[in-house]
């Protein structure tokens, strides 16, 4: 008993805490890389997680794709819609107010969940957990279950991969510096323009991937995506805009701590993030891993 | 075959936002040689340097580098036409270290300078290779922002103001490294208030005046118009 609490309802919680985290933390960092260059706050991003997830129900259902193959082609369908989109209409808002690119995403996001309830309606599709996942281990202390330890796992992969490109690569290394000044970068000879539209389509193909990764747990739904993204703009203000380390962080941990608000104060669980969101924004504006401007 | 200059610049008109600054520009670079634009501070010299690189709002004219025309051309090939741009302001990478900087930018040709030889015209380089770009003193930055483009290998070098707010001791290391350059072959561009930097290291100097090329003069000239030149920027 911990606080009056059993062990074993204590780490269940845990786990289901670091699940949510794990999405929390890849929607943030996708959102947190396209804000740092391109700076927009980009709202289709909640549509691009439940395309994602769409995509592996119907490439399963419809053509007998297996999960593992989902996982990569579902992201890679995702980044394709999110280049077009950059191409097509985002690039002509750069270097206009913020506003601008807020609306404009907005408006797809509303657009791609009308169409998909169009033809599938609000209801839940379920997708099936992949069989050699579909297990739990006792622990001893809580019942495992091994998809979501799985989830959690590759979910961390992948934004520490992520880390690790902007951080260790020379491509991370233009990154970093088209985000401090796009312009001149491009005078010295790097095809910006490109840059734009493949940091896009990556952030698009994050949330694609944790869209893959929520089917088997949440239903395939059309809001899906709504529901979620609103929590993951609180995960970026508290990590601190345009921070690839509080993305993923500040994502891992409202997740935990929603988890636990579940335990000891269940009606304040779905509070959590945004009073937080609001001590954040009261103590430190920039968030907690954001750089002063 | 007639004879064309590495850059040449004829009657260029270049706007930054609404505002018209460069009124007819005539400007050539000889291959090899280092040209100085001298001129009072606001008569668009410095604009002068950011038309070529494309970074005004509005250009018209002629811009062209090695036979090919810059004016429409995308920014980020402009580069590859041979031009190595050092700004005023630097553009030093605060977030990058020295070494990513180093390394930031492609190579637009084989003439690449290696590191070794970078660092052996910048020593104090090689020491902060891991600090911080936002770390380094005024004259590190500038010598990084030189070493940079060099790494990229240019054939023309495009500085603008290089001694802007150094110290003496720096602005006479720069001045070495830009000798040095200099006999090695490269082409130069550039603009600068210090006159007395600008002359020990030029072949042929312009003067501007308004948004214009008023005049221009090898520097073997430069004694019998020291006094127009004087009064024309102020020394």
């Amino acid at each position: 008993m911990i606080f009056g609490v059993p062990l074993v309802a204590l780490a269940s919680q845990l786990v289901i805490g670091l699940f949510n985290g794990a999405f929390y933390a890849l929607l943030s960092l996708g959102l947190g890389v396209i804000f740092g260059l391109l700076r927009v706050v980009n709202f289709t991003h909640g549509a691009f997680y439940t395309v994602g997830a769409f995509a592996a129900f119907l490439l399963t259902t419809r053509a007998g794709f297996s999960f593992w193959a989902c996982l990569l082609m579902a992201p890679a369908i995702v980044a394709l819609l999110a280049a077009v989109l950059e191409r097509a209409l985002l690039r002509k808002l750069y270097g206009l107010d913020a506003l601008y690119g807020l609306l404009l995403t907005f408006g797809i996001a509303l657009l791609i969940e009308g169409t998909l309830q169009l033809f599938f309606g609000v209801a839940g599709q379920p997708y099936q957990v992949p069989a050699i996942l579909s297990g739990t281990s006792n622990l001893g202390f809580m019942f495992l279950p091994h998809y979501r330890a799985f989830a959690i796992g590759i979910s961390l992969l992948i934004c520490l991969l992520t880390w690790l490109v902007i951080e260790y690569t020379s491509l991370g290394a233009k990154l970093r510096a088209a985000t401090e000044n796009s312009r001149l970068l491009e005078v010295f000879g790097v095809n910006v323009p490109l840059l734009l539209t493949c940091t896009y389509a990556f952030g698009g193909a994050l949330a694609g991937f944790a869209g893959v990764v929520a089917a088997p747990v949440f239903q395939v739904s059309p809001l899906m995506g709504a529901n979620l993204i609103i929590v993951v703009f609180a995960v970026v203000i508290i990590g601190g805009l345009g921070s690839i380390t509080g993305a993923i962080v500040s994502g891992l941990m409202l997740g935990t701590l929603e988890a636990l608000a579940k335990v000891y104060w269940p009606p304040s669980a779905n509070l959590v993030p945004f009073a937080i969101m609001a001590v954040v924004l009261f103590l430190r504006p920039r968030g907690l891993f954001g750089k002063g401007e | 075959m007639r004879y064309e200059p590495l850059l040449w610049i004829e009657n260029l008109q270049g706007w930054y936002g609404e505002s018209h600054i460069l009124h007819g520009v005539n400007l050539a670079v000889p291959r090899g040689q280092t040209i100085a634009i001298l001129g009072r501070n606001g008569v668009g010299k410095t604009t002068t340097l950011r038309g070529i690189v494309g970074l005004l709002t509005r250009t018209t004219g002629s811009i062209r580098m090695n036979g090919k025309e810059l004016i429409g051309m995308p920014r980020h090939r402009i580069a590859y036409t041979g031009i190595g741009y050092v700004p005023e302001e630097r553009g030093i990478y605060a977030s990058l270290s020295v070494q990513e900087n180093l390394d930031l930018l492609p190579k637009i040709s084989n003439r690449g300078m290696s590191l070794e030889r970078i660092f052996d015209l910048f020593p104090n380089l090689k020491e902060r290779r891991r600090a911080a770009g936002g770390t380094l003193s005024g004259g590190e930055q500038q010598m990084l922002s030189i070493a940079r483009v060099l790494r990229a290998g240019p054939e023309l070098l495009v500085l603008d103001e290089p001694t802007e707010g150094l110290s003496p001791v720096v602005v006479q290391q720069i001045g070495r490294v830009l000798k040095a350059l200099k006999q090695d072959g490269l082409t130069m561009l550039l603009v600068e208030q210090n006159f007395h930097f600008a002359r020990h290291l030029a072949d042929h100097f312009y003067l501007m005046e308004e948004g214009r090329v008023v005049d221009d003069f090898p520097a073997y000239h430069l004694e019998a118009r020291l006094e127009t030149v004087s009064s024309l920027i102020g020394v």
